[in-house]
């Protein structure tokens, strides 16, 4: 032990001569005390002696004088101490010397000085992870000295106040110094009397610095340190006894906060930070395959991830990873959130986390998602990045999902902003990554996000490892349980560390807790696919097969936990694969079938939900017939679905058939339709229509025809491996033929063209018919005056045709058209007439307005002079002396009569 | 009208050529100038559409020939909306209730309700009174034709009801009172014959009479079909053969596919094989009671009378059964199975015999 006091100058040494006798002597009696355990009780009687020898120091002191000595002397220790504290002492009978040595220091420091106490704690908390017995040890040791060392300091006040009385409770009636216990604020008044008097007794005292005695302030010392301690012991305690005094759940308590602390598997959790790291590129601009800044325990991972990184192209082009966002999945409880919490962490980000307690509407979440990953807190001193991290991403809204779809691919712009063409060209997607946390990956609104994000599924802990890790926890908060049974927890709940640990809290660690066991765990609500298997699978006990009505109750049992409907069409899906080949069971169980829909139509319609219960009897039925011991191969009913997709398509096919051929659908359906699909491919060949025969043109002709009835075309489209086709749209193929059944030669390629160019034709050929009715139509129903006019129009336009046909085309002559100052009676626009007729009738009406004297002088002027300017400027235009007539595309040469039918 | 079931239609009453002594009693009947609700039914393709019109040709005349489509629209009293479409013409309108499912009952009674509220201004020239045709009133639900029928009593002056039904076994006894039920038969081989040569020769087509027996025969006495197999022979191979392949709808012969499937083997492998089969009739939209009236044709066809008579009732009872429930899937499967149930006992039973 003197070794350790290097650095004490030789004055003090001689000054303290006597005390450091003390301490050895005390020194001597702790390695007794070490080595001998049982006669520590009996040494401890001892002491007293000693202290009353002190005491006739104490009361000698002069309390001014020893101030400065005191000071001196807590200087040194606190040298000495600070060094013990920095040397880590491996071996425990050393160990234990530097903690009495600190308690020691830290009751004679109390007295001055509180603000020691907060450092020598400080001090100590390395010593967490040393063994933890030692602690105890020292623990009870304490009890045992803070009970003497209470009975100790009591005996010593009363024997300074029964010898000397210079120390008193009450206020002395001569000059005094009040001095204050620290440990209890008890104030005690030390009677100060003359100089003088005490001067013999001073010298003698010159080396005893301390106002109290080294023994009484070393159990003082020891008395707080071990009320300190104590008080550690018991917070665990109190949590376990009252729940709800305790506020921090171990869960929380013992969440990793280090990379190194995580539970989960080694290889999701370097999935993650690997995925993680590939953003380096573009968040720090730094190349992600050289990690030299890298913590050491990385270094291990980074040949592996090294040879990933040359197998599959993580970065696109840009740099940005292939997979811009992770998808984290697995059962609740297993540390998902920390780990991303973690791993986000320790890669150097800043974490942004929206779950589902917040508002994750589309709105919202473009807020969230665009303020989080576009901006930065500047706050945060350390200027770190922000990582998003969508926790429970499964309950949000589907367009929530699509929005963040868009915005991973940089399609999302800030509303109520004009994208700026160049930084949106920039702006290729998310520039910082995206960790979403689901429990369900299959949930339908995931389905698009499944396929383009990086899925890490988090596997469940260990029984092991997750009962280690509580027996660790279990150890910390002083909880007694043997390992087997966290085993068992662990299994029990499932692997689940949150609930386990919730669990291990709450049931106060007694050997209660594998009663308690069951009101913690999680509804062990069973999947589709696990009720389908039972179904399919006659239990098995270890007698051997459960009896019938024991089966009977576990498949009602199932029943209640899962929707009938889906389970009834998974066993009408699954059950040919998985039955007995026996053909009356099957047919029997399929009669279950009919009395299961029967029933159930009959309570959809009359609202009987009374009737509900019967149907359970089917899948007892069901189990019983087709059960069997196989393992059953179950697939998810998909059929059903794409079978109801198709019905509607076809139905909406057939809905079109209908209103253009006015058949219905029945006839459609069963006699028509059939018959079409050979109707439509007659045999032409595959060469240009004007080379087919007369027979050929009158099939093509037919099937024009046929096409127009039933409102069919040909509309192109792609073919999956490259080249054009052309499909009937609406496709009656989907209806009317059926596979396997009679081998059609679809028309080819080619005459699919002719009859599309021969079906355009024939449809303009019939609107040109249908506009020509409806103008004579608008002809007879417009005013016999019009009426006439367009007729004389007509004939005209008639004889002229008739005239020119009479020409031979040759011989025919183009002559400029003379310009007419009136050309509007030729002019052809239907509703100038109406204009005129306006025109007209508004004359009339000022006509008769000005006979009844209600002239309205201004509309008249002004129309009126409208005219005469329109008047004006025609002439003007007409009666000038310079006139350039422009002959545009003007030629004699070669011409000929070119009618709309000429073309079709 | 491209399509020589359309275009060779009779339009009027001495068009026709077959039935002709019904003919002439409904021309008479319309003669007379009033005439009750009628219920026309018959089976698929004997010609009841073709004589609705040629009655509706002699009320009123070439009127109406023009048709024009036009949806309507509907509300129920719980604000859903749903269209309709109609044929009508000035004089009529047709409508098929039953393409809006369960809404039948709105169709029914509003529609009746707004053609018969109006009249005619000058009845002096026309018929006072409107037709609406309804067509597969077997399809209509309960509510439908109980509504039916009290709308039926209340507007005969101003509107005849004319009902046209493949089936009456599902029209209520109280409409089939209230019409003058007018049975359309199938019309006979010879009856077929006739009239697919008499289109032939239109067509300046060259029929063999073998052919027109045997496209008759397999048209199942259905006139319809008979001349959309004789259009698709044409298409398919002209000049005609006596021993020409005649085109049979897929739908059948899909059916009779899993007949044969049901006979070969009976195990659930197959019956997995019968239910894609199955699902596929669904949907292409195949009516259920084809289904099941082919399958038993096509099923009965390898079994001895005891064996026939026994499955026809189990298919009945199974067919009754699908009625009741909404998953038709489940029923045909149902009846599958027990048909392989029954023709494997039948099978061991009989091979038991031999040994």
């Amino acid at each position: 032990m003197n070794s350790e006091f290097p650095d004490i100058d030789d004055e003090f040494d001689l000054l303290h001569e006597d005390e450091y006798e003390v301490l050895r002597e005390l020194e001597a009696d702790e390695t007794q005390r070490t080595c001998t355990n049982n006669d520590f009780a009996q040494k401890q009687q001892e002491k007293p002696n000693g202290i009353s020898q002190r005491n006739v120091n104490a009361e000698e002191t002069a309390v001014e004088s020893s101030i400065e000595n005191h000071n001196k002397e807590l200087q040194a220790l606190f040298t000495i101490e600070n060094k013990q504290s920095q040397l880590s002492l491996p071996v425990e009978t050393t160990r234990k010397r530097p903690i009495d040595q600190i308690s020691q220091n830290l009751a004679i420091e109390s007295c001055d000085n509180m603000n020691f106490e907060e450092f020598a704690q400080e001090k100590k908390r390395p010593c967490w992870d040393q063994p933890e017995e030692l602690m105890k040890l020292i623990l009870d040791k304490r009890k045992i000295i803070y009970n003497n060392g209470l009975k100790d300091d009591r005996k010593a006040s009363v024997s300074v106040k029964t010898q000397t009385n210079s120390i008193s409770r009450k206020v002395p009636l001569t000059d005094f110094v009040a001095v204050t216990r620290s440990e209890d604020g008890e104030r005690f008044y030390i009677k100060v009397s003359e100089r003088s008097s005490y001067k013999p007794q001073n010298y003698r005292t010159t080396s005893n610095l301390l106002s109290k005695p080294i023994q009484q302030l070393k159990d003082e010392a020891e008395e707080i340190s071990l009320r300190n301690l104590e008080k550690k012991n018991l917070a665990p305690l109190e949590h376990v006894n009252n729940e709800n005094v305790s506020t921090d759940l171990w869960v929380d308590k013992y969440r990793p906060k280090r990379y190194i602390d995580l539970l989960s598997d080694e290889n999701v959790n370097r999935s993650l930070l690997y995925w993680l790291k590939l953003w380096d590129k573009i968040v720090f601009d730094r190349d992600p395959t050289v990690r030299s800044r890298k913590p050491q325990m990385q270094s291990k991972f980074k040949n592996k991830f090294k040879k990933k990184v040359e197998d599959v192209p993580d970065h696109d082009s840009n740099g940005f990873p292939t997979q811009k966002i992770a998808l984290l999945t697995g059962p609740p409880g297993l540390g998902k959130t920390t780990l991303a919490h973690v791993a986000a962490r320790h890669a150097g980000y800043n974490i942004v986390e929206i779950n589902a307690s917040d508002d994750r509407g589309p709105e919202a979440f473009r807020v969230a998602l665009l303020s989080s990953t576009q901006m930065k807190a500047l706050i945060d001193k350390e200027k770190r990045p922000n990582c998003l991290i969508l926790d429970e991403i499964d309950g949000a809204p589907t367009a929530s999902i699509e929005l963040l779809l868009k915005f991973i691919y940089g399609k999302l712009s800030p509303k109520g902003r004009q994208p700026q063409a160049t930084s949106q060209k920039e702006n290729n997607g998310c520039r910082r990554p995206v960790i979403c946390i689901c429990n369900d990956l299959y949930t339908p609104s995931l389905r698009s996000l499944r396929n383009i994000a990086l899925v890490i599924n988090v596997p469940e802990v260990t029984s092991s490892t997750l009962a280690a890790r509580l027996y660790e926890i279990a150890y910390k908060e002083g909880l007694n349980i043997d390992l087997r049974i966290l085993m068992q927890l662990a299994e029990k709940s499932g692997c689940d560390i949150r609930a386990c640990l919730g669990i291990l809290q709450y049931s106060g660690g007694a050997p209660n807790i594998l009663q308690n066991i069951a009101f913690g765990l999680k509804d062990t609500r069973k999947g589709l696919f696990d009720a389908w298997k039972e179904i399919f699978q006659i239990p098995i006990d270890r007698k051997g097969a459960l009896s019938g009505s024991e089966r009977t109750r576990k498949i009602l049992k199932i029943l209640q936990q899962s929707e009938p409907d889906r389970l009834v069409q998974g066993i009408f899906h699954n059950y040919p694969l998985n039955c007995k080949n026996n053909i009356v069971v099957i047919y029997k169980s399929l009669e279950w079938f009919q009395f299961y829909d029967e029933v159930n139509t009959f309570i959809a319609n009359r609202q009987s939900w009374m009737l509900t219960p019967y149907t359970s009897s089917a899948f007892v039925a069901w189990h019983l017939h087709l059960a069997g011991f196989h393992s059953s191969k179950i697939t998810f009913p998909t059929i059903p679905f794409e079978v109801n997709q198709k019905i509607e398509r076809n139905e909406a096919i057939l809905s079109i058939m209908k209103k253009t051929s006015k058949i219905d659908k029945l006839t459609l359906v069963s006699e028509v339709l059939p018959y079409l699909p050979d109707l439509l491919s007659p045999r032409l060949r595959s060469v240009n229509a004007q080379l087919y025969s007369e027979k050929e043109k009158h099939e093509l002709g037919r099937l024009v025809n046929l096409m127009i009835d039933f409102g069919l075309t040909y509309t192109q489209e792609k073919k999956a491996e490259g080249g054009y086709d052309y499909y009937l749209d609406p496709n009656i193929w989907n209806i009317g033929a059926f596979p396997d059944c009679k081998a059609r030669k679809p028309l080819p390629y080619a005459v699919k063209q002719i009859v599309i160019q021969e079906l355009e034709n024939t449809r303009l050929q019939n609107i040109m018919v249908k506009c020509d009715e409806i103008v004579e139509n608008t002809c007879k129903s417009t005013s016999t005056t019009f009426q006439s006019k367009n007729n004389s129009i007509l004939k005209a336009k008639a004889v002229d045709a008739k005239g020119d046909k009479n020409i031979p085309n040759h011989l025919k002559q183009l002559n400029p058209v003379e310009l007419k100052a009136a050309d509007q009676s030729k002019c052809r626009n239907f509703f100038l007439s109406f204009q005129l007729a306006g025109q007209q009738k508004l004359k009339e009406k000022q006509a008769k307005e000005k006979e009844q004297g209600i002239a309205n002088d201004e509309i008249a002027s002004n129309s009126n002079s409208e005219d005469k300017l329109n008047i004006k400027k025609r002439n003007d235009l007409f009666k000038s002396d310079v006139w350039f007539q422009y002959n545009e595309g003007y030629s004699n040469a070669v011409r000929r009569t070119v009618l709309m039918e000429d073309l079709l | 009208m491209s399509l020589w079931v359309d275009k060779y239609r009779p339009l009027n009453f001495k068009k026709l050529s077959y039935h002709l002594e019904q003919a002439q009693q409904l021309k008479n009947m319309v003669e007379q100038g009033d005439f009750p609700h009628l219920l026309i039914y018959g089976p698929p393709g004997a010609g009841k559409k073709t004589r609705i019109m040629c009655i509706l040709k002699e009320l009123y005349g070439n009127g109406v020939d023009k048709l024009r489509m036009e949806s309507m629209l509907f509300e129920t009293p719980s604000k859903r909306k749903f269209e309709i479409m109609t044929i009508s013409s000035n004089y009529h309108i047709e409508v098929n209730p039953s393409d809006v499912g369960i809404y039948d009952r709105i169709v029914v009674m509003n529609l009746v309700k707004s053609t018969a509220q109006t009249h005619q201004i000058d009845p002096s020239g026309q018929r006072e009174f409107k037709v609406v045709l309804l067509t597969s009133v077997d399809q209509l639900t309960k509510d439908a034709q109980h509504a039916l029928r009290r709308t039926m009593e209340k507007y005969v002056g101003t509107c005849r009801l004319i009902l046209c039904t493949n089936s009456i076994s599902r029209v209520l006894p109280a409409i089939k009172s209230r019409c003058l039920a007018i049975r359309v038969p199938a019309p006979k081989i010879d009856d077929i014959k006739s009239i697919l040569h008499y289109v032939a020769k239109r067509e300046s087509l060259n029929l063999p009479d073998e052919l027109a027996t045997r496209v008759a025969e397999m048209s199942g006495r259905n006139l319809r079909r008979a001349v959309l197999m004789l259009e698709a022979c044409r298409v398919e191979q002209y000049p005609f053969t006596a021993e020409q392949k005649v085109t049979e709808p897929d739908w059948q012969v899909y059916i009779r596919g899993i007949a044969t499937l049901l006979v070969t083997e009976q195990s659930p492998q197959k019956l997995l094989e019968v239910r894609t089969r199955f699902y596929e009739l669904l949907t292409h939209g195949i009516p259920t009671d084809l289904i099941f009236k082919g399958l038993l044709q096509e099923v009965t066809k390898n079994c001895d009378l005891q064996l026939k008579i026994q499955i026809a009732n189990v298919a009945a009872d199974y067919e009754h059964r699908m009625h009741q429930g909404t998953k038709i899937i489940f029923h045909l499967e149902a009846f599958a199975a027990r048909f392989m149930a029954i023709y494997k006992k039948f099978m061991d039973a009989s091979l038991e015999a031999f040994v």
